[in-house]
């Protein structure tokens, strides 16, 4: 595949393994995510691709040329890889202006100067910043510096765009033009676009794809509406936060008996035999509360063990009759319409999962479903 | 906290205003013994131009030969690069004297080829190694430090938009260690016009080897007081001249 294929990388950094078998496919065109808590190996990931490190096993091919394999022993020097890093603090090497930034990919293969200022003018014009050529970069504004960043890796004709964490330092304003931006230049350009991100938020407005790194290993690989609706299917409920429930299959196809719930009604089969154990996956705001009068089926009453109002509505943890301890996200003006109030701890009520919106996967026995019993430590 | 920064500045005037009165007290001591006519000025022009060609030579030397020192201690290249960094700094912390003994007994024992072809013992080209065998350790020490001031991933980012090693190394790490190399040069120049110790072993006391501190020490040995104060005067004036232009790199790293 064109684009960036990494698979089966093991990096040891300071005496301590980061990457862990990590595999992932970015292809070419679009904007690839790999989501995950600081610490998890994004930036070793991407310091990999680009030969910045050393692996210790594993392969790495970018617009399909294998430019890194332990078993084969192919090593690519950095600057043949066609690889272009964006870090964290931009890098703009501050003794440049801004178009010397830019000329420095072209100008090290050798195009000459016709070329390099076509290039330059290019790749500027991409990202808007064709008017600050003659800048510093300490006269550029956070933004700024970002887009001319990633004008100068375009302006090398990568293969590849390494993205680590491009939006951390950037003002609201300019986050939410660089989240348009990104999927836009890798469409025109046709690079594979690798951005890591601790951000949910940024990889969900970004990514048409998205990986989630933890121990060690990317997990996922779907696109942001197949990994919010089958997080279970990808390993990925419990980074994103969704309510994990056990549950055993019944023998209706479409109901499971959650442990501490109840019986939980299903949208699609389980797939699992009778008595089978299922995992089942919540997102906290698809939690109705209080259930709708009209809810015939998977209504629950509760008891609110906390409720915190926050920037965008109340976080309530939620407890069933049955011991079931849940996480729902509600509006506050949903709940003043419904109740009257805002709800307190200590209140009982009733909540609804809609059947469509649940997520169930069998613990064991069907091959998809390998990964959730890892992830809950049933496995 | 006022109070406490009064007294501290109070130290930094006083220590500062005893080092201007000596010098003063030189200078009206000088005038008045013998006054501006009576001095050699040859021997002082002399020396000084010795001092500055020898300095300059060993500081172009030793900031050149820090330059891949500095680099690979800073990145960290080398395995037991802690323990080369600690032979490779002795110079630095040992009696200036002993490296010259030091360097005296190898060229007069199993380095005699090397002075035989070279002509370095006790002539004017002993007094640049002497002072290169001194600063150099300072410079790799400053030159490191320029070095560590630029993150590796400027390395990385050039080099993942195509430079080679060489091409990230001279376009992007070495200009912006540039400071580091600047404040280097300053150093090892200040520090190698008043070499005395390894330069007296190796060069020689005497007339053709006489660099500011060496013409000095001649001056006093000989009993020509005045013509060692009017010395001591111009290795100031030199020293002053150096420390500003140290203080001008700094006002532009700041």
């Amino acid at each position: 595949m064109d684009g960036v294929s990494v698979r089966g990388l093991y990096v040891e950094r300071g005496g301590r393994l980061v990457l862990r078998g990590a595999s992932l496919e970015a292809p070419r065109g679009s904007v690839t995510v790999v989501l995950g808590p600081n610490g998890a190996g994004k930036t070793t990931l991407l310091e990999a691709v680009a030969g910045a490190v050393r692996p210790r096993a594993g392969e790495i091919l970018v617009g399909g040329r294998l430019v890194y394999s332990g078993s084969r022993g192919v090593e690519l020097p950095p600057e043949e890889r066609r690889a272009a890093l964006v870090p964290q603090d931009h890098a703009l090497f501050p003794h440049m202006t801004v178009y010397e930034n830019i000329a420095l990919g072209p100008r090290a293969r050798g195009l000459p100067p016709g070329e390099v200022r076509r290039l330059v003018h290019w790749a500027a014009g991409l990202v808007g910043v064709d008017s600050l050529l003659d800048r510093r970069p300490g006269e550029l504004s956070g933004g700024q510096r970002q887009r001319v960043a990633i004008a100068r890796a375009l302006a090398a004709e990568p293969e590849a765009l390494l993205l680590d964490e491009p939006f951390s330092a950037l003002d609201p304003v300019a986050r939410k033009r660089m989240r348009r931006l990104l999927p836009r230049l890798a469409r025109e350009t046709g690079v594979a676009a690798v951005m890591v991100t601790h951000s949910f938020s940024d990889a969900w407005a970004t990514g048409s794809r998205i990986y989630i790194l933890e121990d060690g290993v990317a997990r996922g690989g779907a696109s942001p509406r197949e990994l919010a609706t089958r997080p279970l299917r990808h390993g990925a409920a419990e980074v994103l936060g969704y309510n994990l429930l056990e549950a055993r299959a019944t023998g209706d196809p479409y109901t499971v008996e959650a442990r501490g719930l109840g019986p939980l009604r299903l949208a699609e089969p389980h797939g699992a035999a009778t008595g089978a154990p299922v995992l089942v996956a919540v997102r906290p705001d698809d939690v109705v509360v209080p259930a709708p009068p009209t809810a015939s089926v998977n209504v629950y009453t509760v008891r609110i063990l906390e409720a915190v109002v926050t920037r965008y509505g109340v976080r309530l943890v939620l407890e069933a009759a049955g011991g079931a301890v849940l996480e729902a996200e509600a509006g506050r003006g949903q709940l003043h319409a419904a109740l009257g109030h805002i709800p307190r701890e200590g209140e009982q009520l009733a909540i609804h999962i809609p059947p469509g919106l649940v997520d169930a996967e069998p613990l064991y026995g069907a091959s998809r479903s390998a990964s959730p019993a890892r992830r809950v430590g049933l496995g | 906290m006022r109070r406490g920064a009064a007294v501290l500045s109070a130290l930094v005037v006083a220590s500062a205003a005893a080092v201007g009165l000596l010098l003063a007290y030189l200078a009206a001591w000088l005038l008045s013994t013998r006054g501006p006519a009576g001095l050699d000025a040859g021997l002082a022009a002399r020396s000084l131009l010795l001092s500055i060609l020898t300095a300059s030579a060993a500081t172009v030397a030793a900031v050149a030969a820090a330059v891949p020192a500095g680099y690979v201690f800073s990145r960290g290249l080398l395995p037991w690069g802690r323990a080369l960094e600690v032979l490779l700094l002795l110079p630095f912390a040992m009696p200036p004297v002993a490296v010259g003994a030091m360097l005296l007994f190898a060229l007069t024992g199993p380095l005699r080829p090397l002075d035989e072809a070279l002509g370095i013992v006790f002539t004017v080209k002993g007094l640049v190694v002497a002072q290169y065998m001194v600063v150099y350790p300072m410079a790799v020490r400053v030159v490191k430090a320029g070095f560590d001031a630029v993150p590796p991933r400027y390395e990385a980012v050039a080099r993942s938009l195509g430079c080679s090693w060489w091409c990230s190394f001279t376009r992007v790490v070495l200009p912006m260690a540039r400071r580091g190399l600047e404040a280097a040069a300053v150093l090892a120049f200040t520090r190698s016009l008043g070499e005395f110790g390894a330069s007296a072993m190796l060069a020689g006391v005497k007339p053709d080897t006489a660099t500011l501190p060496i013409a000095i020490y001649l001056a006093f040995g000989g009993g020509d007081t005045a013509t060692g104060v009017a010395l001591i005067l111009v290795s100031a004036a030199a020293a002053a001249s150096s420390i500003a232009v140290l203080q001008r790199l700094e006002e532009r790293r700041g």
